[in-house]
């Protein structure tokens, strides 16, 4: 019996989930009878959407009487269609649902999804990641507290922001990775006396103003601070001396010529081509586009992080965890559903994402990581964070309707129509109205 | 006034049954408008009395006017609906203007091959919304776009990003809608056109009358009920924009190019906020109707 | 003389811009992500027409192709039909209640479907037509008719007045002088509205998404979905997929064109 049940498990690829009670295991044989599951998530493009197809269609076929469909959605349409699918009784078994008060908060408060806390210790997903980000899938029980308490979803990607660059423009002006804050300064000094353009990104479409500006705060921040502002605790304000170093920081760079020219008018998106073209030194963006910077630029293109004040310092980065699988109220079988998620985070689920260069839930196999190479930078940057649990955070997550307040403040900020104390001030009156 | 009176009519029917008429016409429409339209509005409208937050039915808490009152207060509101002022010339006036000009000289003029521009002038209409402003954005990229580089090319040593500029985003937002709407217009204006009788062109000619006065004294006066039409509709589209916005700007850089209909489908979606977005649309529709009430009043009816 | 090639340079110029960002679309449809960043004009090394094949299975427009000609024509049709009876009960009679009605219809002008759409959801869920071409296609009718009939009313408003007298002392009832002589009169109007239900239904991309929740009863611009991602968008697929979607309407609009051009001068000359 027990056999069985270890080689369904690892057919099914979850290999890593622990000793599981007898009880569970009985309980989901006996459904398993004739259940359809439906998986809705984001990963709606190749290689993703083959990725999630294949982990969804191999757990069926690992499940007798179980079939199983795995349904790709641009997240926007994810966002609006889940929580009125599931209110209807219409909606799937698994699905991902966007972190804090995005959505998570409301389906919890809800009653759509369930808390997968029974589950963490079977799986071992406590194992997963590090305290800093395992909170960001976590509620109080009844869903009003964001960041602790039980654990709401699981996810099954990271993510990282930092800057590509071109190896070779790099040696071609005798540059070398920076490895503190002043070295990189200098470094975006040189380049723009040599004529070429040194940063690469674009804020017309105004997200990427957020990863410029979490970028260098990140140098200036604590995890705490960080923390308390995200969870929203302890009184945390934008009024601090971080947020205004930053601002401050970030208009220099500006002035000085350190982001491309013209970057106020283009898309975050159209700035990867430029970069992988030769255009520019260096592109700040996400892990998620490793694939289509290596496409381009193949090895001559590394990844380094933002660097600390002095050599060895902490810097918060900006990034986190993919958006969380949960399991909805509609599931016929919840136990099943856990199962399903479980093989989202699986090794050769796992493996399966690492392979198409996608930064997978949790450390990468340092046989893997290998020097001198655009996977190697990126893996081996993304080990070193995770140990040092120094992944920050997205700073548009503070309230629900941040993400303007934070961009239009950011392009006003860059647009000389602010100075850097009007911007923290004209954040924090927003963050503080949020409360009342 | 065009309209006949039904006293005018040959009388076959019995008077009572002879009122209810028009009503046999309307009926169709009106039912099916009513199940799909007007029920779903009336359901907006209760919404936008409530806390609802778009995800759970357990929030949707009956707040009376608040939301209201919030909208009216609030800064972003009231520098999107300004905006949205600000844009009107842009969506009203300009495409109109775009399109009554070609349309009137290929039809006075008669030219040669005007089926072939007639089909190029409407060309922009049909191209999904989600793609204009994708494309524009690419045509007016201050660093890959052609229209910078020609303007380097031309001596320009740093022309504006455009899109991305504090002074250059709402008109140039202003430009790409009236690129996409011109050629409603357009059409509008031809179909209108073919019904004006061609011996008043002639007449107009043996009194003497140059391509202006054809244009003022035929084309015009001959066009006045679909200019009303035109205009209208336009000033429905200049305040319920959303489509080349988003896909440009979404409101930036700052808030310069913020309207109402991006303001609220990004407070009811984007925010959690569904009864606020309510009440923004239910807003936004009084002033449209107001708005588009007052062309149709006073360019309309005049005309036949 | 001069006026025509005054005339002329005027329209080429017009029928440049408009046509100039169709041209975009197809030439990045055949380039590849990093020719794009060379200049918007720059011909790609070797065209990718792969992409439209890729476009093609990728956007699952095999499976959405059908569905979109079956919801154009099922909205097209009957939007038509229905705008052209409210359009001439209101150009033809005078009654009671005549303004209220016209008003009420209006509504629909103004209404953006983002602001009702999620009630449409749950009418939709009530009477059982969630998940089917139906739902997409009634609320479509009922979002043309607005536009259709403040446009078919202007056009039978401005029959020239003796016509339609003409018809009425021939003895014909209403139903009769519409379908014999107004209707035909009104041609312009009809392709106008025709043309403009075709585009708006055929572009319609939010309706398909809230009502049917099954990607068996999507359409083709839902297919534009599967090209980007969280973070990235796959502009020569977007564009290729774009350029799968704008060429039906151009056909289209080349049929509707003689209906709006050619038709009805002969018809004027006629009458």
């Amino acid at each position: 019996m027990s056999l069985h049940r270890r080689e369904l498990m690892k057919r099914a690829g979850i290999v890593s989930a622990g000793i599981a009670g007898a009880n569970r295991l009985q309980a989901s044989e006996v459904a398993a009878q004739d259940v359809e599951l439906t998986v809705w998530d984001t990963l709606n493009t190749p290689p993703r959407s083959d990725i999630a197809d294949s982990i969804v269609a191999e757990f069926a076929e690992a499940h007798e009487g179980v079939t199983a469909e795995h349904r790709g959605w641009a997240l926007e349409e994810l966002v609006s269609t889940l929580p009125r699918s599931v209110e209807s009784n219409q909606g799937p078994d698994v699905a991902q649902v966007n972190n804090g008060e995005a959505l998570m908060g409301p389906m919890i408060r809800g009653g759509q999804i369930i808390s997968l806390q029974p589950y963490v210790e079977q799986y071992g997903w406590d194992q997963l990641f590090p305290a800093g980000l395992a909170a960001r899938n976590m509620y109080s029980a009844d869903g009003t507290v964001f960041g602790e308490g039980e654990l709401w979803g699981v996810s099954a990607e990271s993510e990282i922001v930092g800057f590509y660059y071109n190896r070779t423009i790099f040696s071609e002006h005798g540059l070398e990775v920076p490895t503190t804050f002043a070295e990189f300064e200098t470094l975006n000094a040189t380049l723009r006396e040599h004529g070429v353009e040194p940063i690469a990104f674009g804020t017309l479409d105004k997200w990427q103003a957020i990863h410029i500006f979490g970028a260098i705060q990140g140098t200036y921040t604590t995890r705490e601070y960080l923390d308390n502002i995200i969870y929203r605790r302890n009184d945390a304000s934008f009024e601090d001396p971080s947020m205004l170093d930053a601002a401050t920081k970030l208009v220099e760079w500006n002035d000085n010529g350190f982001f491309m020219e013209g970057f106020e008018g283009i898309n975050g998106d159209d700035a990867v081509p430029l970069f992988t073209a030769g255009m520019s030194a260096m592109l700040m963006q996400g892990s998620w586009a490793a694939g289509q910077v290596g496409e381009g630029l193949g090895d001559d293109a590394g990844f380094f992080l933002m660097p600390p004040h002095e050599a060895g310092g902490t810097v918060l980065h900006v990034g986190g965890v993919g958006i969380p699988y949960s399991v909805t109220t509609n599931a016929e079988d919840p136990e099943l559903a856990v199962e399903l998620i479980a093989s989202f985070v699986s090794e050769s689920a796992n493996a399966k994402f690492v392979e198409a260069g996608i930064l997978p839930a949790g450390e990468i196999p340092a046989d893997l990581v290998t020097e001198g190479t655009l996977s190697g930078d990126l893996y081996g940057n993304w080990n070193t964070a995770l140990a040092a649990d120094a992944i920050g955070h997205y700073l548009d997550w503070a309230t629900p309707d941040f993400y303007d307040v934070l961009t239009a403040n950011l392009q006003s900020l860059l647009g000389g129509q602010i100075d850097p104390q009007a911007f923290v001030t004209a954040l924090q009156e927003v963050y503080a109205a949020s409360f009342e | 006034m065009a309209t006949p009176v039904t006293g005018a009519e040959s009388g076959s029917a019995p008077a009572r049954l002879r009122h209810l008429e028009p009503w046999l016409y309307l009926l169709p429409g009106l039912l099916i408008f009513t199940a799909f339209m007007a029920i779903p509005t009336a359901g907006t409208i209760i919404l936008s009395l409530t806390d609802w937050n778009g995800i759970s039915w357990n929030t949707a808490i009956f707040n009376g006017l608040a939301n209201y009152q919030r909208a009216l207060e609030s800064v972003q509101f009231r520098t999107a609906f300004w905006n949205n002022l600000k844009l009107i010339p842009f969506f009203v006036l300009l495409p109109a203007l775009i399109g009554l000009i070609p349309a009137a000289i290929v039809h006075q003029l008669r030219l040669r091959g005007g089926r072939w521009f007639q089909a190029g002038l409407f060309l922009p209409y049909i191209m999904p919304g989600v793609l204009i402003g994708v494309v524009w954005a690419w045509i007016l990229n201050p660093i890959f776009g052609p229209v910078n580089k020609v303007l380097k090319q031309l001596g320009w040593a740093s022309p504006p990003t455009w899109l991305g500029d504090f002074i250059w985003a709402l008109p140039t937002v202003g430009f790409i809608g009236a690129w996409a709407a011109y050629g409603f217009c357009y059409v509008v204006f031809l179909a209108g056109l073919q019904k004006i009788p061609n011996d008043q062109y002639e007449a107009a000619r043996i009194d003497g009358a140059g391509m202006w006065q054809e244009f003022t004294g035929v084309t015009l006066p001959g066009l006045r009920g679909e200019i009303a039409v035109v205009l209208s509709i336009n000033l429905i589209n200049a305040l319920r924009a959303f489509d080349v916005i988003k896909t440009t700007t979404d409101g930036g850089p700052g808030t310069e190019t913020q309207v109402m209909a991006l303001y609220m489908i990004n407070s009811a979606f984007g925010a959690n906020q569904a009864g606020y977005g309510a009440a923004i649309a239910v807003l936004l529709s009084v002033i449209t109707l107001v708005g588009s009430m007052l062309i149709l009043r006073f360019a309309g009816e005049r005309n036949g | 003389m001069v006026r025509k090639i005054l005339a002329y340079t005027l329209l080429l110029l017009g029928a440049a811009i408009a046509i100039l960002p169709f041209v975009v679309t197809i030439l990045a449809s055949l380039k590849t992500a990093p020719e794009l960043a060379k200049g918007i004009f720059s011909l790609p090394n070797e065209a990718q027409w792969q992409n439209y094949e890729k476009a093609w299975t990728q956007g699952h427009f095999g499976r959405f192709f059908g569905n979109s000609i079956i919801v154009a024509v099922g909205v097209v049709v009957p939007s038509i039909f229905l705008s052209t009876l409210t359009g001439y009960a209101f150009a033809r009679f005078r009654f009671r209640g005549s303004n209220i009605a016209f008003t009420y219809l209006l509504l629909g002008l103004v209404i953006p479907l983002q602001a009702m759409v999620v009630p449409l959801y749950y009418v939709l869920r009530e009477i059982g037509l969630l998940d089917s071409l139906v739902g997409l296609i009634l609320p479509q009718i009922a979002m043309s008719l607005s536009f259709g009939t403040l446009l078919m009313r202007q056009g039978f408003l401005s029959v020239p007045n003796d016509v339609m007298e003409a018809s009425i002392v021939d003895g014909a009832n209403s139903w009769q002088s519409l379908w014999q002589v107004m209707f035909p009169l009104s041609r312009p109007m009809v392709g106008t509205i025709g043309l403009m239900f075709f585009i708006w239904t055929w572009n319609e991309f939010m309706l398909p998404l809230v009502v049917n929740v099954n990607p068996k009863y999507h359409t083709l611009p839902v297919g534009l979905m599967y090209f980007q991602d969280r973070w990235t968008a796959n502009i020569p697929l977007i564009a290729a997929g774009a350029t799968i979607i704008f060429l039906p309407i151009i056909a289209i609009f080349l049929i509707f064109q003689r209906q709006l051009i050619e038709g009805i001068t002969q018809g004027a000359v006629k009458g």
